[in-house]
């Protein structure tokens, strides 16, 4: 029997803020940038906040206490609120508040040079005058640079705007000022947990390995496989139903990441470089992302008509062919699980399948289908899920033990503004922006022969004209163009959420240098 | 010309009956349009004018007077194509079945330039493709665009199609083609012909306009060899042809011997002649000879089907050199072929000896496990379809990308086993960085030439062509290092038997970049991981070996800390495994495809595309066919700064490593039908072999 390695190393979960890991996952969750305008006075500011900032811990304990609640009442809790805290600096705004040369020490060069000088490198246009050039970002790029952002989490949006006016003062008397806010709303989508394009989103992630020395978990990352002997040759990989496991130092500084070409052994030296202060910190990527749902379904209901005419017998209808250019149904349900309607799976099984090979044993319960689809007959090779994470597959890197490195920990949020500007506030914290984060983007959601020959561009997240997707019919892959960008960037910056002893020591010790 | 287009149009437009009916219709409103002679015009079908023109003769004549050759089936027009060129397509061993389409404009393009303008193309196999109007089932016209493949990926039109030009112009004002078009042919058969699919096929689907491997045509067919022993087509024929062959000239793909009084004719090996029933006389090959009324031709084996490497064109199979290069002449291209279909028999051998120690069977045996052919050997009668698998250039083996490892593999290292002095970068392309006097990068050069390349030259296996296979050597490695200091000594080392032999890791390499250093980035591995991942494996519990790091253990190929080795590995095993043959693309290499700039900047602006210069090797409108073997990545001197100026992603270039970062590897694979093995004949899957 394949057991979980017992020698998973211990998280320093009162030091790591608390949207690396577990995720806020709260109704509201709003983003205030800031540039720093006085650094002395900035970092006593900042140093003070150590102790307002929501630790891994706390958040953890927070979601165990919500969960144990609304178990007893058998609802959602009306009165447990919790408001979170985080903060995280830009590249700029560490050399301003620590210096550069500690900054250069990180081995990440996305991170250092930033994200608006990165852009076309991940596949943001080149002309100045399209939509998604960094010239023309709210947020970040050349006209509105920052140092840093303030996360603010809560289900009780008027406490969280509360406070929001408090910590801007705060940070208006010590040396900031407030350059933009965003603010994301689980409401603003046709349905809570779902983006705006209609589909049901944040089903699948990494499972962070590391254990936490207090009740109830061994693991910080629950170890939920059903009991049964056939689920043992899954215990070495995975957290709960397709929920693979992966090594904390490919997220988190300080922790060692798994062998190039083995996840399952632990290499405690191989830790990703930074400065010695970076311990318990994780680069964060924001992407003010905006989706545009007219465009998208346009695009799906005429490519469907057209269809239709040249596969009268076979052709996708709508509904279909935006689920085959997802990967998963409204529901959540995956294609490769149900590729002709949406059935509705719920719970672990929405996650569970794999390409490559049909994923057994079954789950108790679970009665939706299973099989192989190594070609991207039931799920397109060019889905968008499979494109940024082909699970089992073999792929340009090589074997499929190369692909959990590439992960990261999405936290994102669905926005919408009065104006009608709707999208996704993109949030995912890793190790390497370049290995991972841009790694997706440049490799593989732009490219249009990897992971899998043949994939086409991701049909979601690339840009531009000229892009593909080979969509399965009749047995046989149909090329159809995409000539629109469905979602764009109108903002970002790459930043560093350092631990919390960060502000509490190396912050507060510059402060008084 | 388009007003020639406008009437063409028009005769579409009273083009009426069914498919068959509406392509008689349509080609003899066009003969009629040209002034071709009435009372032939009468009697034409697209077919028929084909065979006729082809065939001589008073008709041809008649027909030649009025329409001009432009290309016969498998020739390069000596020009471009026209608008207003015609198209004949006839299939083979379907009687009457042809097909006439007429070119709309004169830039052919490839059929991605198509259907990115949303213009369904016929395949998207290689070619040039040209708008066409056309009757038929799906009659085609300007305003209902469709393009047809004029020319294949050399530039050729396609077997078993002709391509005509009127010889004065279209200029009647008016058409009346229901009248002056009766449809007076005998009845013919209404096969349904796949000239006109409703909508673009992927490359592995079978390409219109051939349909000749629906209907079992193999059915009947020989066993193994294609041919019978003594390679008769047909032996029976029981008549006097004495006065027949004193004029009869036969092709050199046929063979005819007179024994007794009876004519025998065997097609040369490699050919298949295929008939055509209750029309023997006035049969015409590809390459327009016409039987004659003595020879009775019969299908022995299936003619092969256009667009795979190994078309009717290229039955007399050969390897050609890596990158389609030319460096080659006749005799030196046989000797590689030579090279490279023994290579191929060597890999095929060792892993069905692998096979055969393993499961203590017979080589027989063994070798139904082994998935891998090679075209050389076993030439394939049906369709293969192109398999890319892609990588980067830029080495995993020694983790993630870093300065560390950027630095490592823009140096050189010793090798282990002989302290050589070696590039290691070991994905199957090579580079070699050029500074100037400040350190900054001026240059960089790649390869992906393998190492047998030169190692043949000097050695070609042939005597009669070592000295001048030498000297060539020694003027591609001139050329490649732009002295001509190089000698043949320099290229040389004593081995142990006191020859010399040819060094792959001479100065002149190691400083140039000439050809692929590294020990492992060989062509030979790249046949022995395609053979040996060929084999379906299972492991102790008896279940099927589906994850290429399980596999690479078990049947030892490639190195699974490359990106290239395990991909290959997985996509042919995948293929084995739902019972595909597979061989590899010819030529065979490892090719770059492209190198991606999107994201750099240069100092004053310049698109950083137009610093990638290809040296050699084939370049392709779509990038997943290029095969280029030798670039660089050079700023030209004139413009004020280097290529250390230019910056990936706002990144100084400060390594060539980081260069092929950016720089796409593929291999190309072809793959067989399901359930068929390389003749066409049904296989059932291996039983898996034991890890």
């Amino acid at each position: 029997m394949s057991t979980p390695p017992k020698d998973e190393p211990l998280l320093e979960l009162d030091e790591i803020q608390g949207n690396v890991v577990p995720g806020f996952k709260k109704n509201h969750q709003h983003f205030v940038f800031f540039s720093i305008s006085d650094a002395a006075a900035a970092r006593t500011c900042l140093s003070k906040l150590h102790e307002r900032l929501s630790s891994a811990a706390e958040v953890f304990e927070a979601h165990l206490a919500w969960k144990r609640l609304k178990a007893r009442l058998g609802r959602d809790p009306d009165a447990a609120q919790f408001l979170f805290v985080n903060i995280a600096l830009s590249a700029s705004g560490l050399g301003t508040l620590i210096g550069k040369a500690d900054v250069d020490t990180f081995a990440d060069t996305a991170f250092k040079i930033g994200q608006a000088e990165r852009s076309t490198f991940i596949g943001d246009p080149a002309a100045k005058t399209d939509p998604g050039h960094a010239a023309g970002w709210l947020v970040g790029g050349p006209k509105h640079p920052v140092d840093g952002v303030l996360i603010l989490a809560s289900d009780d949006l008027p406490w969280l705007e509360d406070e929001s006016k408090k910590l801007e003062t705060e940070f208006a008397a010590g040396g900031m000022k407030i350059e933009h806010k965003d603010r994301g709303d689980v409401g603003t989508a046709p349905r809570a947990g779902h983006e705006h394009f209609g589909f049901k989103d944040d089903i699948s992630h990494p499972a962070m390995r590391g254990r936490w020395p207090k009740a109830p978990y061994d693991f910080l990352a629950p170890r939920t496989l059903p009991a049964d002997k056939a689920f043992d040759p899954l215990r070495a990989d995975f957290a709960a139903p397709g929920n693979r496991l992966v090594w904390p130092g490919h997220f988190i500084f300080g922790y060692g990441r798994q062998n190039p070409d083995d996840p399952r052994i632990y290499e405690p030296a191989n830790e990703p470089k930074g400065p010695t202060w970076a311990r318990n910190g994780s680069l964060m990527v924001y992407r003010r992302l905006r989706q545009h749902p007219d465009v998208f379904w346009r695009f799906v209901e005429d490519t469907a008509s057209v269809l239709a005419k040249t596969n009268p017998k076979s052709a996708p209808d709508k509904n279909r062919l935006a689920a085959l250019l997802i990967g998963r149904w409204p529901s959540g349900t995956p294609v490769a699980r149900s590729a002709d309607k949406d059935i509705g799976i719920t719970g672990d099984a929405l996650n569970y399948f794999s390409y490559a090979d049909k994923q057994v044993p079954p789950l108790p319960g679970d009665a939706a289908p299973q099989a192989a689809d190594p070609d991207g007959l039931l799920c397109p090779l060019g889905a968008h899920i499979r494109k940024v994470n082909p699970r089992d597959q073999a792929t340009d890197l090589g074997i499929s033990e190369r692909t959990p490195p590439r992960s990261i920990l999405r936290r994102g949020i669905t926005y919408a503004t009065r104006e009608g500007d709707k999208g996704l506030l993109f949030v995912a914290y890793q190790s390497s922006i370049t290995d991972q984060f841009e790694f997706l983007m440049r490799q593989w959601v732009n490219k249009p022969d990897t992971p899998r020959n043949m994939a086409g561009q991701d049909p979601i997240l690339a840009q531009g004209r000229g892009r593909v997707f080979h969509l399965p019919i009749d047995g046989k892959m149909k090329e159809i163009a995409i000539t629109k960008t469905f979602v764009e960037a109108t903002g970002g910056e790459y930043f560093f959420s350092p631990s919390i002893g960060f502000f509490r020591k190396q912050l507060a010790r510059a402060a008084k240098k | 010309m388009d007003r020639n287009l406008d009437i063409a149009e028009r005769v579409l437009q009273s083009a009426t009956g069914g498919r068959r009916e509406s392509e008689v219709s349509f080609l003899q409103g066009l003969l009629s349009d040209i002034g071709a002679g009435a009372s032939a015009a009468a009697a034409m079908s697209p077919a028929r004018l084909y065979r006729t023109i082809l065939g001589g003769g008073p008709a041809s004549e008649d027909m030649r007077n009025a329409l001009e050759i432009v290309a016969r089936p498998s020739e390069r027009p000596d020009g471009a194509l026209r608008a207003g060129d015609w198209m004949l397509r006839v299939v083979p061993g379907t009687g009457d079945t042809g097909h006439v389409t007429v070119l709309v404009s004169d830039d052919l393009q490839a059929p991605s330039a198509f259907v990115a303008d949303g213009i369904d193309a016929e395949s998207a196999q290689d070619g040039q493709y040209g708008v066409v109007v056309e009757a038929g089932a799906f009659p085609h016209n300007r305003s209902r665009p469709f393009a047809r493949r004029w020319l294949d990926g050399r530039g050729r039109v396609p077997p078993h199609s002709l391509v005509l030009r009127p010889r004065r112009r279209q200029t009647a004002p008016t058409l009346d083609p229901p009248a002056s078009h009766p449809h007076t042919l005998d009845p013919l058969p209404l096969d349904p012909l796949p000239l006109d699919p409703p909508a673009p096929e992927p490359p592995d689907a079978d390409p219109p306009g051939i349909g000749l491997l629906d209907g079992g045509l193999l059915d009947g067919g020989l066993p193994d060899g294609g041919l019978p022993e003594d390679g008769s087509l047909d032996g029976s024929r029981d008549q006097d042809t004495a006065e027949d062959m004193g004029t009869f000239t036969p092709p050199a793909w046929l063979k005819v011997e007179r024994r007794s009084r009876r004519v025998k004719a065997r097609a040369t090996e490699g050919e298949a002649v295929e008939y055509d029933t209750g029309e023997t006389q006035g049969w015409v090959s590809d390459d327009g000879f016409v039987a004659p009324p003595w020879l009775k031709i019969e299908r022995r084996s299936r003619r092969l089907p256009e667009g795979t490497e190994f078309a009717p064109e290229d039955e007399a199979f050969t390897f050609d050199p890596t990158g389609a290069q030319t460096d080659f002449g006749p005799k030196l291209r046989k000797a590689w072929h030579e090279l490279l279909k023994a290579a191929f028999k060597k890999n095929i051998d060792e892993a069905t000896n692998e096979i055969a120690t393993r499961l203590r069977i017979s080589t027989a045996a063994a070798a139904k496990h082994v998935r891998f052919f090679s075209p050389a050997s076993r030439s394939p009668a049906v369709m293969l379809s192109a398999k890319n698998v892609p990588w980067r250039a830029f080495p995993t083996s020694r983790g993630a990308a870093s300065p560390a490892t950027y630095k490592h593999f823009d140096e050189l290292h010793a090798d282990p086993t002989t302290g050589a002095m070696l590039r290691d970068q070991d994905e199957y392309c090579e580079w070699k960085v050029f500074r100037d006097g400040a350190g900054k990068i001026v240059r960089v050069v790649f390869t992906s030439e393998p190492p047998e390349y030169y190692r043949f030259l000097h050695n070609p296996g042939v005597a009669s062509l070592t000295k001048f296979a030498r000297g060539l050597l020694v003027k591609l490695y001139q050329e490649r290092c732009g002295s001509k200091a190089v000698t043949l000594a320099d290229l040389e080392i004593t081995a142990p038997s006191g020859d010399k032999v040819y060094d792959p890791g001479n100065r002149w390499n190691r400083d140039h970049c000439v050809h692929l250093q590294q020990p492992n980035n060989t062509l030979g591995a790249q046949i022995n991981i395609a053979a040996l991942a060929s084999i379906v494996m299972k492991d102790a519990s008896g279940a099927l070996i589906t994850s290429v790091s399980k596999l690479i253990p078990c049947t030892r190929f490639g190195e699974a800390s490359r990106q290239s080795d395990p991909f290959i590995g997985d996509n042919v095993n995948k293929l084995a495994r739902d019972n595909h043959f597979v061989t590899l693309q010819n030529p065979v290499g490892l090719y770059m495809v492209s190198l991606d700039t999107s994201g750099w900047t240069t100092p004053d602006g310049t698109d950083a595309q137009k610093f990638w210069k290809v040296i050699k090797g084939k370049v392709d409108k779509s990038p997943g066919k290029s095969m280029i073997v030798r670039a660089e990545y050079a700023v030209p001197a004139g413009k004020g700064y280097t290529v250390s100026d230019i910056k990936i992603g706002g990144a100084p270039i400060e390594f060539g490593s980081q260069i092929a970062e950016q720089l796409e590897m593929r291999l190309g694979a072809l793959a067989g039908p399901k359930d068929k093995d390389p003749e066409g004949r049904a296989t059932t899957p291996p039983p898996p072999a034991p890890c």
